[in-house]
């Protein structure tokens, strides 16, 4: 695969949190994978087996996509080989992100985010309601 | 099908991003193949009402 090289003159990166990557360079491979449970409780207790990954199945669900289709020709010719960036601004990365100057084959990335909200009673959620932080189906 | 592409001059002046969060990708370059997947659960669907936590919580 032919590729174009990446200029980029000016990069200000402020914060890359949870694995995320920042990379100069061509890739041939990159598996990106993020799990998050992400629970709130209205009083503060903690187990230390709480929640575990496998209890829910949107961490275990297989992935819907399928791999490229066979059967397709594509030709691409590069007339100018550069691709040009003036400055790049990110404020923040998070959660096994990745920034990629720089060329890629073969990109998979697997994002599975889960939020509970434990709340002791119904009213906690009628107050939340008045407030209009719910809908009102709740 | 055939598909013939010819990339001429590609130059951008500024990129601003807030943020880039879990599992994206910001690709200055070329690629083959990308395949990016994302699930996300979150209340009122998730939201557990009650004074204890469940032994087998629900997906």
């Amino acid at each position: 695969m032919p590729v174009r090289s990446s200029v980029v003159d000016n990069i200000h990166l402020t914060t890359l949190l949870f694995s995320s990557v920042f990379n100069i360079g061509d890739v041939e491979n990159i598996s990106s994978r993020a799990n998050v449970l992400a629970v709130q409780h209205t009083k503060q207790f903690f187990f230390l087996d709480e929640y575990p990954f496998l209890s829910f199945p949107i961490f275990t669900e297989p992935l819907h996509f399928q791999l490229g289709e066979p059967g397709h020709s594509v030709q691409t010719f590069h007339v100018n080989p550069v691709i040009h960036v003036g400055n790049l601004s990110i404020i923040g990365t998070s959660a096994s992100a990745v920034i990629q100057i720089g060329s890629l084959v073969n990109g998979v990335f697997d994002s599975r985010v889960k939020h509970i909200r434990h709340i002791e009673n119904i009213e906690n959620v009628k107050n939340m309601e008045t407030k209009n932080l719910m809908p009102k189906d709740v | 099908m055939n598909l013939q592409v010819s990339n001429h001059e590609l130059k951008v002046a500024n990129i601003k991003i807030t943020g880039v969060s879990s599992s994206s990708l910001v690709l200055i370059g070329d690629a083959n193949q990308i395949q990016l997947f994302s699930a996300f659960d979150t209340p009122p669907e998730a939201l557990i009402v009650g004074p204890f936590v469940p032994f087998s919580p629900r997906g």
